[in-house]
């Protein structure tokens, strides 16, 4: 994999990029898809607001065609990064390991847009943590049994950090698995056009995230986000009100995952 | 079909050429629980635990004969001792508390602050043969430290069971063997893996079940940094290769002001010179975690509950003496060590989760192979 090492995060954006490329796990039947990541350039921020690591889970990607049916894409198992359902997606900016690509295969056809759950789905977010295997066995992106995994994590140098997950899961304790969907599943669809998976790539604008956020003053938003209007205005760049826990008309007016020119 | 057809073909080859896979190793770790990471270069085997544990409690591994791995990490202590901070062979004082040696297996980090350090055999090279400060204290005489145990006819024997085709001790030897005894530590039977993994409620009363969720809350935030299995991000298992070491100023100090740890231990700075790292320590694993006191990288603060009184008020104001300055206003302090309110109730709750963490066959397993050895010893 070849990595960019002259672009030193934060001041780069996340741009993922969806190719074609020759790979022999691709039987004519099918195209590869290929999804790149890189990072969107950040207002310069203070020093112990830096580095900004950024990782998240990229779940049950799909292709959507003119008449708006969905095609799974099947992710390449490819640990320590990806299974056939997530990857996780890992920008660290202190140091040059990472994962910046997501890969995997789809049914030839034509199509219009791209989708992706940011995050785990709620079948696969609570099992039990001892068997979990890669990319769901980091304890970084790991809460408890009940309230599963970090579907997103940004932490600002040890100013700020935003945390995204499930929550109003219930269950007896917080090592127990809930039984019902939690309340406020936090779950982003994000959409995107098909172009992005042929000859484009999508940038990742931290800017956009962050814009309501003061990271030297501001609380971190790790859970309860709908108690803090800064924590609100995150989730609702990511198209979720932070209230319901649900996408806001679908999450189209998410602002951070943007389709772009590679 | 000719491309698959070859490749199992070399992997015949390849499986022919490879020497036998040496016997599974009877790990003391539960059935369903992830087996650590163990480098291809030295699978574990019964015989090297058990040369590894004879070396790691016997003075003769020191040059002047005074001091064991196990004088400093004793089995009572699940393998740390109740010192502020360690004492070397020749008498020189570590800046350092002893960290207890449990499910080190599972780390891909390792001592308080040493990101460069891979793996448990490149680990154990520092207590022998480091020099500032002395530990054992081999440096520049290995030779006749380990012709100590050449001369010895159990060792030898040790060493051939461990090492077929070794016909005297080399520097490999001892290291592999320790490291694969340091491996063999592991740690699960507590009333809290009974409670949260074997699904038994009654293991943990309720008190300590409160505890719990507090741990693992928003509020009090220690499973940030005390995540996963082990209660450490420090921590790996399975075939994942992605280091997910991170180091924390916690806010015990500010010397002066100045954002400062004291002088002769600042931390990951001490490797890494960005003083943004200043201060910054691993978290450690709190399995036995009530068997270990003192605690913190320099061993000052006394017991548990005083651990918890410093997280509840984001950190120590030090008024008096050297060091004095507020770590709660440290600039390099983690996001994550805020301060909370906490009543009695709670700080009692949490004291019994961390209770649970505690494993008394663990300590009995140590305690035991202690004897063993010293029954076996022909000093
Ligand atoms: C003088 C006391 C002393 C002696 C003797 C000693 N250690 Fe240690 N050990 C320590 C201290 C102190 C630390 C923490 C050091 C640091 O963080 O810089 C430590 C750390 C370790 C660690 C790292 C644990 C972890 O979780 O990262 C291992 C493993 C270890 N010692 C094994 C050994 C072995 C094996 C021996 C014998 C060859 C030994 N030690 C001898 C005091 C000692
Ligand atoms: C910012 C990350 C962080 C958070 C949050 C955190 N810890 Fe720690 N913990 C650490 C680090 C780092 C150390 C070692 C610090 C040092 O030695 O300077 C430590 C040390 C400890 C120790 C001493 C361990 C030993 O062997 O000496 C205990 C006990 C402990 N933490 C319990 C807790 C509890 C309980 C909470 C929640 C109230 C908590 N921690 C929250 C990072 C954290």
């Amino acid at each position: 994999m070849k990595r960019c090492r002259s672009l030193s995060w934060p001041r780069k954006s996340i741009v993922i990029a969806a190719l074609a490329l020759g790979s022999q796990a691709c039987s004519p039947a099918t195209q590869p898809v290929t999804t790149r990541f890189a990072l969107d350039p950040l207002p310069s921020l203070a020093p112990t607001a830096s580095p900004a690591t950024l990782r998240f889970y990229v779940s049950d990607l799909h292709m959507v065609n003119a008449h708006g049916q969905a095609t799974p894409v099947r992710l390449t198992a490819a640990p320590p990064y990806q299974d056939e359902r997530t990857a996780l997606v890992s920008l660290p900016g202190d140091d040059e390991s990472g994962n910046t690509v997501v890969h995997g295969t789809v049914p030839r056809g034509d199509y219009v847009h791209l989708e992706f759950l940011l995050g785990i789905p709620f079948a696969r977010n609570h099992g039990n943590p001892l068997q979990a295997a890669p990319p769901l066995d980091r304890p970084a992106m790991f809460w408890a049994w009940q309230s599963g995994h970090k579907f997103l994590r940004l932490d600002l140098g040890n100013a700020w950090s935003f945390h995204l997950g499930s929550t109003g899961c219930h269950s007896t304790s917080a090592v127990r698995p809930p039984q019902d969907e939690c309340r406020r599943p936090n779950l982003a669809r994000i959409r995107l056009p098909a172009a992005v998976a042929t000859d484009g790539q999508i940038e990742v604008d931290l800017g956009a995230l962050i814009a309501a956020v003061n990271p030297t003053t501001d609380e971190n938003c790790m859970g309860s986000y709908a108690d803090a209007d800064t924590c609100r205005r995150v989730l609702d760049a990511l198209g979720l009100d932070a209230g319901t826990g649900r996408c806001l008309a679908d999450c189209r007016g998410q602002r951070v995952f943007r389709a772009a020119r590679r | 079909m000719t491309r698959l057809g070859l490749r199992s073909g070399w992997l015949a080859i390849l499986a022919a050429c490879t020497p036998p896979a040496p016997t599974d190793y009877p790990w003391h770790i539960p059935a369903d629980y992830p087996r650590p990471v163990v480098p291809d270069r030295n699978p574990m085997t019964a015989a090297k635990v058990t040369l590894g544990r004879h070396l790691f409690f016997d003075v003769r591994l020191s040059w002047n004969g005074e001091q064991a791995c196990a004088s400093c990490h004793q089995p009572e202590h699940a393998f740390s001792e109740p010192r502020q901070t360690a004492v070397g062979s020749t008498g020189e004082r570590h800046a350092r508390n002893t960290l207890a040696l449990v499910n080190v297996a599972y780390s891909d980090a390792f001592m308080w602050a040493h990101p460069g350090l891979r793996g448990i055999e490149a680990q154990t090279l520092v207590p022998l043969f480091g020099e500032d400060p002395v530990e054992l204290g081999i440096a520049g005489h290995e030779r006749e430290v380990f012709a100590r145990f050449d001369d010895d006819p159990d060792y030898r024997r040790r060493l051939s069971e461990a090492f077929p085709r070794a016909d005297a001790f080399a520097l490999q030897h001892v290291v592999d063997a320790l490291a694969c005894f340091v491996r063999s530590l592991t740690s699960f039977d507590t009333p809290f893996d009974r409670y949260a993994y074997a699904g038994e409620d009654d293991a943990m009363d309720e008190r300590a079940i409160r505890g719990l969720n507090h741990f693992f809350s928003e509020r009090f935030e220690c499973h940030h940094c005390h995540g996963g299995l082990n209660f450490t991000a420090s921590s790996t298992h399975g075939d994942v290769a992605l280091p997910s070491t991170t180091f924390h100023n916690t806010g015990l100090y500010n010397v002066g002001g100045d954002n400062a740890y004291p002088d002769h231990d600042q931390g990951l700075y001490e490797l890494t010179e960005q003083p943004t790292d200043r201060g910054k320590f691993r978290a450690p694993t709190l399995r036995n975690v009530a068997l270990t006191a003192p605690y913190m990288h320099d061993g000052s603060l006394p017991d548990l509950g005083a651990v918890l009184d410093f997280y509840a008020a984001g950190g120590r104001n030090l008024t008096t003496g050297p060091y004095a300055g507020d770590g709660r206003a440290n600039a390099y302090k983690s996001q994550f060590v805020r301060g909370f309110d906490m009543t009695p109730e709670e700080r009692d709750d949490l004291l019994a989760f961390l209770h649970a963490l505690t494993d008394p066959s663990f300590v009995e397993r140590a305690v035991r192979s202690r004897l063993d050895v010293q029954a076996n010893r022909h000093l």
